[in-house]
């Protein structure tokens, strides 16, 4: 009993593990560089966008789906928000959460309505996104209105990030909804067969998903200054990566945590921040990057386990021969 | 070693975790011996027969086949060797066709400079298949295409193919209709003439009884008895599984029960799929409704068309107060809950914890202003679990783990916690063993004493003769006869109406 119960906990606490273990490598590392108020400001500041778009997309991995068009959605939000913000800004923001939720209402729509299996769905909106950006952007970037930079502040941004990912809390534990959404992910026949509106549900999932990333948009836009067509366009590979270290099952919904992706977003940008002021060159990074991702999701596969058990079991055998 | 002995299993463990499933476990089997293994669920005869089959590894003791030491990799390593095993849940895989499924690990035989000649592949099958007389099953088709009985079928065809010297059958029987268990008798009492052995679980008592030489009554991972059949009958096995006296019958002992004239549920002209052709009938109120007949008489389907699952759906199915069920959702409004005949598939959230998994339906119930805090859960799922006193750690636990009987208890505990008035079960006890039938049972009964009403879809016909007021037979889709309760039934009357 107590060996199960130590497994729980050590599962429970490997991404905090994770994030400390990091940060006291780079701490040595750069020499304590990224440990100054600043460097930590900065981290902060580049996961926020992340953190949002990987919660959303943890909504809908949890159900069991998945989603490839993120990057391509902020994309397009990005851009709605610099075009018709350039005529108001305040319209442009309300645009811009508009086609987030609509993009997201469409993969939902697609993939639990019309049943189209979210992996080629997803790809196909990323792809028309990708496509209406070429279109419309074309070869110069569209500029973010200047009056929308006064918000590329610490103090809007964070109480703006915590209230949407506490209400995201609050909506994934306390709410019947949350509860459906991992059910969905364990069995979906038993959800369905327990009255359970698997898919409204799964539309609901894609259309926080949208919101969500139309957010992460507006807080890339404000940053950068400029929607172009590179714009979000890592971000799809980052929030798979956040989720693999905030330890998200891979595997099915039923034990996913919402600290997956807050934990595993500023763990990813500790991680490129930190190899950045240790001098790693980008092409480095993301070599760096895809391998630990990987390794990471070889480590938590059933394979792996029955690796170590068969290995263990051995252990023992022998120990109980001599 | 003398001469006749076949496996020699001493002194096996194997634990997972704290759960200690096979300890310290030494059997014999004999050459053409057919051997029953019986125990309640989570006794560790699965177990056991699993670390015969290399499906799973032994942690320690030693296991000897015709005297020389075995240690299967796995199920098709263990073929190899001469063990073979069907077992509890379906083992065919899906996307490949029946041949393919009769010849998987085998395929090499069929196999010359690379190119696997499929024709003569098909043509073996089809060969074995008539033997056998399943004309209904087509060797080049997917297997998806097939009934979990049809799979088990071809399960069994290939086990004849394979003439295994150890031949291990994991719980089978329940999942088949008459004329299945018919080939399953055929094919076990062929391999005892060959001269070669079978091992045996299964959890219908009288059929371990009339076909076992000797029966290993197994309790909480240890052997505590072995006895030849003809020494025993079935209450005495009874006692032994359970450790104590097991009082009388575990059916109902009324008889004269009326049944209230008060109509819960009306179905008329009931057509669904390809299987319910034209159905119609009342249930009344604390009634216990039995469907009987053969696996693709339709019956199993028709509790789906009840609730609202089943697609293409012609005809009524409508309440007291005149409201249509549509649609699984009308269903629940109307506190009606389905129990599947599928539990891992279509019933549990296995990865869940309990309390998930009894809240399932009632989270909008326990919830205040639409929030539902954990602690909530749990305690509602406590109080609840209480109900049919689930064996378990505490409702934190994973219902993954939990044995076949627990879990069908979880299930029903979800439908009781949320006020349901009208239950549709499919096939309720299923692959549960004594003790956990015993508790369902009773369980059954006092909802019906309750008020409630229930559709009972069954199988096992000595179950329908003994919990239900009515018993309604379904032939083809259509009903075959109807019989009301009685001491006097007999399964033969019901049988004469299936088929």
């Amino acid at each position: 009993m107590k060996r199960i119960s130590k497994d729980k906990i050590f599962e429970a606490v490997k991404p905090y593990l994770a994030l400390i273990i990091l940060i006291l490598v780079f701490a040595i590392g750069t020499k304590g560089q990224s440990l100054t108020t600043k460097n930590i400001k900065i981290v902060m500041e580049q996961s926020m966008a992340l953190m949002l778009a990987s919660t959303g997309v943890f909504f809908v991995m949890t159900t069991g789906m998945m989603d490839l068009s993120i990057s391509g959605v902020v994309c397009v939000c990005c851009f709605i928000l610099a075009k018709i913000g350039e005529i108001n800004p305040v319209l442009g923001v309300v645009m811009m959460l508009v086609t987030g939720l609509l993009l997201g209402l469409f993969n939902g729509v697609i993939t639990s309505v019309l049943k189209v299996p979210s992996f080629l769905a997803t790809l196909c909106t990323a792809y028309i996104c990708t496509g209406l950006m070429t279109h419309f952007i074309a070869s110069s970037a569209a500029m973010v209105p200047l009056s929308l930079y006064s918000f590329n502040t610490f103090g809007f941004k964070l109480p703006l990030i915590l209230a949407l990912l506490i209400l995201a809390a609050g909506l994934f534990y306390l709410r019947p909804f949350g509860h459906y959404v991992r059910m969905i992910g364990s069995n979906e026949t038993a959800a369905h067969f327990s009255a359970i509106k698997v898919t409204k549900i799964k539309v609901l999932c894609f259309v926080i998903n949208g919101g969500l990333a139309a957010v992460a948009a507006f807080l890339i836009g404000i940053r950068a200054g400029t929607a172009a067509l590179s714009t979000g366009s890592d971000l799809m590979f980052n929030v798979m990566v956040a989720l693999t270290l905030g330890g998200f099952p891979f595997g099915g919904g039923a034990k996913a945590k919402i600290s997956a992706p807050i934990i595993g977003s500023f763990t990813t940008y500790v991680l490129s921040n930190g190899m950045l002021l240790m001098g790693v060159s980008s092409t480095a990074m993301s070599l760096i990057k895809g391998g630990l991702f990987l390794g990471i999701v070889f480590l938590t596969s059933p394979t792996f386990h029955r690796l170590t058990d068969r290995i263990s079991t051995k252990k023992k055998m022998s120990l109980s021969e001599s | 070693m003398s001469e006749k002995v076949l496996v020699q299993v001493k002194d096996v463990y194997k634990h997972f975790g704290a759960t200690k499933a096979v300890d310290g476990v030494s059997i014999e089997v004999n050459k053409g011996e057919i051997c029953g293994l019986v125990g309640e669920n989570g006794s560790g005869k699965s177990t056991l027969l699993s670390l015969l089959s290399g499906i799973q590894k032994r942690d320690k003791g030693e296991i000897l086949l015709e005297g020389k030491s075995y240690n299967p990799k796995n199920l098709t390593d263990a073929n190899k060797h001469g063990v073979s095993m069907i077992v509890q849940e379906a083992n065919t895989i899906k996307g490949l066709t029946v041949a393919e499924n009769m010849f998987l690990g085998i395929e090499d035989e069929f196999t010359k400079h690379g190119v696997r000649n499929i024709k003569m592949m098909n043509t073996l099958a089809r060969e074995r298949l008539d033997a056998i007389g399943l004309k209904d099953i087509n060797e080049k088709d997917d297997v998806i295409y097939y009934s979990m009985e049809q799979r088990k079928l071809i399960e069994l065809v290939k086990a004849a193919t394979v003439k295994p010297k150890l031949l291990m059958i994991d719980e089978t029987s329940t999942a088949l209709s008459q004329t299945g268990r018919d080939e399953l008798y055929k094919l076990i009492r062929n391999t005892k003439e060959r001269g070669d052995s079978v091992l045996l679980i299964s959890h219908d008592l009288q059929e371990v009884l009339t076909l076992c030489d000797r029966i290993i009554v197994m309790r909480d991972g240890k052997i505590v008895s072995e006895v030849k059949s003809a020494e025993i009958d079935e209450t005495g096995l009874k006692n032994l599984m359970v450790g104590r006296t097991v009082s009388g019958g575990y059916y109902r002992e009324d008889y004269d029960t009326k049944i209230s004239d008060e109509v819960v549920m009306k179905v008329r002209n009931l057509k669904a799929g390809k299987r319910i052709k034209d159905v119609s009938f009342d249930l009344h109120k604390g009634e216990i409704l039995g469907f009987g007949g053969l696996s693709e008489s339709g019956m199993h389907e028709l509790g789906k068309a009840i609730f609202g699952i089943e697609y293409d759906v012609s005809g009524s199915v409508t309440l007291e107060n005149g409201e249509e069920i549509k649609t699984i959702d009308d269903s629940v409004k109307h506190d009606i809950g389905y129990i599947s005949k599928n539990r891992d598939t279509e019933s549990l959230f296995n990865q869940m914890d309990i309390n998930d998994n009894i809240a399932a339906t009632c989270l909008e119930k326990i919830g205040s202003k639409g929030f539902v805090t954990a602690k909530k859960r749990r305690e509602f799922a406590d109080e609840q679990a209480k109900v049919l006193s689930i064996k378990m750690k505490d409702v934190e636990q994973l219902v993954g783990t939990l044995s076949g009987g627990n879990k069908q208890k979880v299930v029903l505990t979800k439908w009781i916690a949320r006020g349901t008035e009208i239950f549709i079960m499919d096939s309720p006890t299923r692959g549960i063993d004594v003790g956990v039938k015993a508790v369902i049972y009773g369980m059954l009964d006092d909802l019906r004493k309750q008020g409630k009403s229930l559709v009972i879809i069954s199988e096992e016909l000595l179950e329908l003769i003994g919990m239900c007021d009515r018993i309604i037979i379904l032939k083809d889709g259509e009903i075959s006869g109807e019989f009301a309760r009685s001491k006097e039934l007999g399964e033969e009357t019901l049988v004469q109406c299936m088929v």
